[in-house]
């Protein structure tokens, strides 16, 4: 069977520097065709820089690649769809303004020309097969795509991409924005691809995903390619410590199974309705992490948006207890006076001021608090304490927010609430993008947050995480709560999917 | 290694580097130009009174420009103000309650700016657009009626804000401690940069939008009510093309002193300090060395793109960065 396997894309002491910093440091891969490869590796291992090579985001430092034995230097994206290789890549890569049609076949508006005017209906048409082909019924091809949603609109970007025929079809950390059914749209498409003998290379956190899917895993640690690894040797334990290169420990989630809480109730929600919720009601107690699972559009975050006085409740309210004083949250200013603190899903446009300092986004949050005037010592002091307790790595607390990494960045939209002395924390997929590593700081951080009081909900698109940190689960359906799930060792996934579905 | 320190040193602190690479450039340049006479006492003091007016709106509009709106009605509000000034000085005598109502009648018109961006959602530029056409308007009409001119009866009362250097380096100096204490060290300066920079963050971290841009437009407002004094003061009389273009004349003051016009976090109050000195320096050494008065509007338009162009040109090549 291996031998069988034609090798596709070859890299050869493959080197990407950033200015002084090695990126990725003489990495040689094969890609077959009828494979799907994986390649995992933390935060800054070097896998979405590789796969930006091959398909020419990036440029080459050195080093050479091979496309069928020739020697391949693509100049642009588009040379590189043209050599048959496209991309989905992490962040959003539609236009809102237009539509799915256009969208797809951007770049590409020169085949339904028809007497110098572009033929909607013909590229729609052309659209709606794009669509269908993989297995996508309910994206009209007329709809702008501001009107879908991230996930709708990253399916869109998956049809384009596999329109073109690609003979390698790379997959860039998409999964984490798909909910499970489009994950499932997309696993299908990667298999079909396979079967028709092409290549395809997935790039992605979710071990489990990787080990499930994919027939070689090649892992990467910092630029340097440490092993490949056939389907038959994958082992978790063994991945996640060549990940790593050291031990993980057993306690990667919270350790214990107690789900019992004490604690006084500290924020109640009652019949919350809105566009998207439909009586919603729950506590959460001081000291519990309570988890919300659901797939996307299922009302999810807009829970925590409302929580957090983002939302326009049509019905309902929300209340906090804060020592003994009972308050209803109708606006963010309200949610701020009453301890509670949000970090959105959306890291880099919404929690943080990218260009912004460290220092700067750490005392936005705690600026209701702090006196009319500001000194400078006050400032710094504020924000050296956060950067201690929480070790971000930074050159100072002066360096912009937006050249950390995933995980600084998400210690510093941690270390905004808790600097402020919040009681209460939304988190919207705190882990989202992050690599396992800073995963378990992120899960230490939350159970240490719980040990000391805090009320955490914890809103989620990952089963595992959820299972593996809350006391409790709630899980939504169309806006609702739809089932609950106590804290225990037996809990797994199908318990949870059953109510989501 | 040393050349690529410095390179990316200059990439890092680009703002400093135009705002104070621009004033070096400009203080050098003249001084060898006009050997020296530039800086000559007398000329010194002329500086002086021409960077005032430009000065203290140049203050008051960081406070526009960080949080990323881009006014462009100042010049006109200021010459409105002025009129509203000479008329009511000719009816009551009375300086104070002059240039209060100016202030007043300034705030008043920012406010209105404020209401139509906070509260009808439309772009900031275009409410500035039509406060500029309303004041202008406003003040086109009532010269109308007055043979096209309307002069100050009692000249000798506000002479002194031209005469007087003290009162202008007075005003300066208020405005300019003012701003920085506001802009550096309040809350208002800071959640003023964070709107610039990211409004939804901002939002999400408890900054009341609308409170932080009332006052801002408040503070816009208030400087350009006390510039329209010396506006009138070093104009003497109210003609139609009073205040004319010193919207433009703020840009470009600010954005030779480093100010990046989307606002946000790298905002500065010393981009209004220096770029404005830069310049006046800039306009007033132009004069001085001779260069004729046709060209000057010129010669300053191909700065201010050359300005521009570098510091965009910087933006647009992008830092190849890790994904």
């Amino acid at each position: 069977m291996e031998e069988k396997r034609k090798l596709l894309i070859e890299t050869k002491d493959l080197t990407k520097k950033f200015n002084d910093v090695v990126a990725v440091n003489k990495v040689s891969i094969k890609i077959n065709r009828g494979e799907i490869l994986g390649l995992i590796g933390e935060n800054g291992s070097g896998k979405s820089t590789i796969s930006s090579m091959i398909s020419a985001i990036h440029t080459v430092t050195s080093g050479e690649m091979f496309l069928d034995g020739k020697k391949y230097t693509p100049s642009s994206r588009m040379d590189a769809i043209d050599n048959g290789i496209t991309m989905i890549v992490q962040e959003a890569g539609t236009i809102d303004g237009l539509t799915v049609a256009e969208n797809i076949f951007l770049g590409d508006e020169k085949r339904f020309i028809k007497r110098g005017i572009v033929d909607g209906r013909k590229m729609e048409e052309e659209a709606k097969k794009a669509l269908l082909s993989i297995g996508i019924e309910d994206i009209e091809p007329s709809a702008t795509a501001a009107m879908l949603s991230f996930e709708e609109r990253k399916l869109v970007e998956v049809a384009k991409a596999v329109y073109y025929d690609p003979e390698l079809f790379i997959v860039d950390e998409t999964t984490t924005a798909l909910s499970q059914h489009g994950r499932e749209i997309l696993y299908k498409l990667i298999h079909k691809l396979r079967d028709d003998n092409k290549a395809v290379l997935l790039i992605s956190h979710d071990l489990q995903e990787l080990m499930d899917n994919c027939d070689v895993l090649t892992v990467l640690r910092d630029g340097n390619l440490v092993e490949t690894i056939s389907k038959d040797e994958f082992n978790e334990d063994r991945i996640k410590k060549s990940m790593v290169g050291r031990e993980i420990k057993g306690d990667y989630y919270r350790s214990d199974y107690d789900g019992k809480c004490d604690g006084k109730v500290i924020v109640r929600a009652e019949n919350l309705e809105s566009d998207t919720l439909c009586d919603v009601s729950f506590d959460l107690k001081e000291g519990q992490i309570l988890g919300i699972a659901g797939l996307s559009g299922s009302g999810m975050h807009e829970l925590g948006r409302a929580i957090f006085g983002l939302e326009k409740l049509k019905k309902g309210r929300v209340t906090t207890f804060i020592s003994d004083k009972e308050s209803e949250i109708k606006s963010v200013k309200d949610a701020l006076s009453n301890n509670i603190g949000y970090i959105s899903k959306d890291r880099d446009k919404e929690a943080l001021v990218l260009p912004a300092s460290i220092k700067d986004n750490l005392v936005l949050a705690n600026l209701s608090k702090m006196k009319f005037f500001i000194t400078k010592k006050t400032e710094k002091e504020f924000a050296q304490k956060i950067i201690d307790d929480l070790n971000i790595k930074c050159s100072s607390m002066n360096q912009a927010v937006g050249e950390l990494s995933g995980g600084n960045k998400q210690k510093v939209s941690f270390g905004k609430w808790i600097g402020n002395d919040s009681k209460i924390i939304i988190m919207d997929s705190p882990t989202r993008g992050v690599d396992i590593g800073v995963k378990t700081t992120m899960y230490q951080l939350i159970t240490e947050l719980k040990k000391q009081g805090y009320a955490i909900l914890l809103i989620s698109e990952e089963m595992q995480e959820l299972i593996g940190m809350s006391d409790e689960i709630l899980i939504m359906k169309d806006g609702a709560i739809s089932g609950r799930a106590q804290r225990s060792a037996e809990l797994g996934e199908q318990d949870i999917i059953s109510y989501m579905i | 290694m040393n050349s690529n320190k410095l390179i990316s040193f200059i990439k890092n602190n680009r703002n400093a580097v135009v705002c104070y690479g621009s004033f070096l450039a400009v203080v050098l340049g003249f001084s060898v130009m006009t050997k020296g006479q530039i800086f000559s006492a007398y000329n010194l003091k002329s500086l002086i009174g021409q960077m005032c007016v430009l000065m203290i709106i140049s203050c008051g509009m960081i406070f526009m420009f960080g949080h990323g709106t881009v006014d462009i009605a100042s010049g006109a509000v200021a010459g409105l103000c002025s009129l509203v000034i000479t008329l009511v000085l000719n009816k009551t005598e009375n300086l104070g309650f002059s240039i209060v109502i100016s202030i007043v009648v300034s705030v008043l018109l920012y406010l209105f700016m404020w209401f139509v961006t906070a509260y009808l959602g439309l772009m900031s530029i275009i409410a500035s657009l039509a406060v500029m056409f309303i004041a202008r308007g406003i003040v086109t009409y009532i010269l109308s009626l007055n043979d096209g001119r309307i002069n100050i009866m009692h000249y000798n009362l506000i002479m002194p804000f031209k005469s007087d250097i003290r009162l202008s380096i007075a005003a300066m100096a208020v405005v300019i401690i003012a701003g920085l204490i506001l802009f550096n060290y309040t809350k208002l300066g800071k959640y003023c940069k964070a709107i610039g920079d990211n409004k939804l963050s901002a939002i999400q971290s408890g900054t009341n939008v609308k409170a932080v841009m009332f006052w801002c437009y408040v503070i816009a407002g208030v400087c350009v009510g006390i510039a329209s004094l010396f506006l009138l003061a070093r104009g003497g009389n109210v003609g139609k093309n009073i205040g004319a273009g010193k919207e433009m004349d703020v840009m470009v003051a600010v954005i030779l002193g480093g100010m990046n016009l989307n606002g946000g976090a790298k905002s500065r109050m010393e981009a209004a300090i220096i770029g404005t000195i830069t310049y006046t320096l800039l306009a007033n050494g132009l004069t001085v060395a001779g260069v004729a008065q046709e060209y000057i509007t010129l010669v300053k338009g191909i700065i201010f793109i050359v300005i521009i162009g570098l510091t965009l040109r910087q933006n647009k090549t992008v830092r190849e960065m890790p994904r």
